[in-house]
């Protein structure tokens, strides 16, 4: 049945494939190195007591969210240059990403420090901790637990949103996918073997993600219920090790009673 | 008003300098005074217990002695540091710094470091506000750990703690920092009342090496035993205070008298 030969045949389209999938993880690593640190600043100066600089934060952040990823390529690669700014595609791409990615993962980096609880402040302040060892020592650590799990589920979308980036002719998957599906007229087959990547991507990625979030949030009784010789073992053998237990050997971070 | 006339002590022995002094204090939430010109003279040495129903303003009046909360009026005087306090004008950092590092503080909540080993919560402070190297603050911080009775914990994280003994992790870690003056805010509340014998002991303990200590409790036979003073606190006032026993057997205020009858059952 030719009909259902895509079923099997994507198989063969994988390779033409693959050149975008680098591609495209390429720009996903770049927009996440640059723009969550970029977003985690915007998170720190939507807080300033200086109003300006509060806007300033505000109206980016907005502005990065109120704008779809697609209007931001083309206002960057076609836009631009009539303004005096050229840039190639990659590049343009980037700076587009890099937009919306700091401007969603402002508010994710917002809420994951405002979650942090008040009594944990108050105990910082009590012992005289300066804000900035509170901030670097308290606030952050935990903080972080908290964001990473969606931090991983906001780099999927973004790995997912470099798909458009083949309408100003970047060299990723779905731009490959098409010159594949335009030469042997597979359609069907092509962009199911793009579909198979992604996902091959994306899936175990949320897999992750799902899983961190059990691990950090402490929700899970079944992980703080194990027996204590697991974890005072790994801590243990963390130690022997010559390694301080960093943090990401701690897995049970639980909010009772700890917190007010 | 309550002012306390500081030549008179209310304790034999008591001391004729007070060693904390707060005088006139006053502290509103909006249009809330939840503290209404406090004054309050501690000797050192002195084991004070603060009593009163829910909402009477115990907690706040100790969080106004580390300055967790800003007076609006009054002043505050801990040894030879003096703070005084007018609307809209808090005090430096530098100075809210000086205070805090001598007075610690142990909450109700406990508020231990949730990411950081029962040894990380005690060597933090030592090491970033004291300036002792990690040898120095571990060394301190096991000592101190020992001390509560918890020196096996001290590879533990919070979460693998009972109450009793998070909290018991939370006064060694304020005692870390060698303070002068110790607040209790309700630090048995969250607790069982045999986990929380565990925490009176602790604090009796402390009590008889000489700390000066506030307590804000609701366990009297505490306040009965361990304290050199009791002061009832109302509506953001102190209205009564004296010895132990005196409060407990004759009060003179007929709130008092209700609360008492509440919580003693009685």
């Amino acid at each position: 049945m030719n009909g259902f030969s895509w079923l099997w045949d994507w198989v063969v389209y994988l390779p033409d494939l693959l050149p975008g999938l680098w591609m495209a993880l390429f720009l996903t690593a770049v927009t996440c190195v640059i723009g969550y640190p970029l977003g985690f600043a915007l998170a720190l100066l939507t807080e300033a007591r200086n109003p300006v600089v509060r806007w300033i934060a505000v109206v980016y952040v907005e502005i990065g969210r109120g704008i779809p990823a697609l209007v931001l390529l083309y206002l960057v690669y076609r836009g631009l240059p009539q303004l005096g700014v050229l840039l190639d595609a990659v590049p343009s791409a980037l700076v587009a990403f890099i937009i919306t990615a700091s401007a969603y993962s402002t508010e994710m980096f917002r809420s994951s420090i405002a979650a942090v609880p008040r009594g944990q402040f108050q105990a910082s302040d009590a012992l005289a901790l300066s804000r900035l060892d509170t901030f670097r020592f308290v606030v952050l650590p935990q903080a972080g637990r908290i964001a990473l799990p969606p931090l991983v589920n906001q780099t999927i979308t973004i790995f997912h949103i470099t798909s458009l980036a083949s309408v100003i002719t970047v060299a990723e998957v779905m731009h490959d996918a098409y010159m594949s599906g335009a030469f042997n007229w597979q359609y069907m087959s092509v962009y199911t073997a793009a579909a198979v990547l992604y996902a091959a991507i994306a899936i175990p990625g949320a897999l992750f993600a799902g899983r961190l979030e059990k691990k950090l949030s402490g929700g899970t009784r079944k992980w703080s219920n194990r027996p204590r010789r697991t974890l005072m073992s790994r801590l243990a053998s963390a130690r022997s090790a010559g390694t301080n237990p960093n943090p990401t050997q701690q897995v049970n971070l639980s909010s009772n009673g700890a917190n007010s | 008003m309550a002012t306390i006339d500081t030549s008179v002590s209310t304790q034999p022995g008591a001391p004729v300098r007070p060693f904390l002094l707060a005088e006139n204090i006053v502290k509103n939430f909006g249009q809330h005074r939840a503290i209404d010109d406090v004054s309050l003279s501690v000797g050192k040495g002195e084991v004070i217990s603060l009593i009163g129903p829910s909402g009477a303003g115990k907690s706040t009046f100790l969080r106004c002695l580390n300055l967790l909360e800003i007076p609006d009026e009054g002043a505050l005087t801990l040894g030879e540091q003096r703070i005084e306090f007018a609307p809209g004008r808090a005090p430096g950092r530098a100075e809210m710094t000086a205070l805090r590092r001598r007075a610690g503080m142990v909450f109700q909540s406990f508020n231990l470091f949730p990411h950081l080993t029962a040894m990380r919560n005690v060597q933090l402070a030592q090491m970033r506000v004291l300036g002792r190297s990690k040898d120095e603050a571990g060394e301190r911080a096991l000592a101190l750990l020992d001390r509560v009775g918890l020196l096996a914990k001290a590879d533990a994280y919070p979460s693998q703690c009972s109450g009793g003994q998070q909290q018991r992790i939370a006064i060694a870690r304020a005692l870390a920092m060698d303070p002068e003056l110790m607040l209790f805010d309700e630090p048995t509340s969250g607790l069982d009342p045999e986990v929380g014998a565990e925490i009176l002991t602790v604090m009796r303990e402390l009590a008889d090496s000489g700390m000066t200590m506030l307590v804000a409790t609701h366990e009297m036979e505490f306040a009965r035993q361990v304290s050199d003073r009791v002061i009832v606190m109302v509506d953001g006032a102190i209205i009564e205070e004296g010895a132990p026993d005196q409060i407990m057997s004759e009060p003179g205020h007929e709130r008092v008298r209700k609360f008492l009858s509440a919580v003693l059952g009685r």
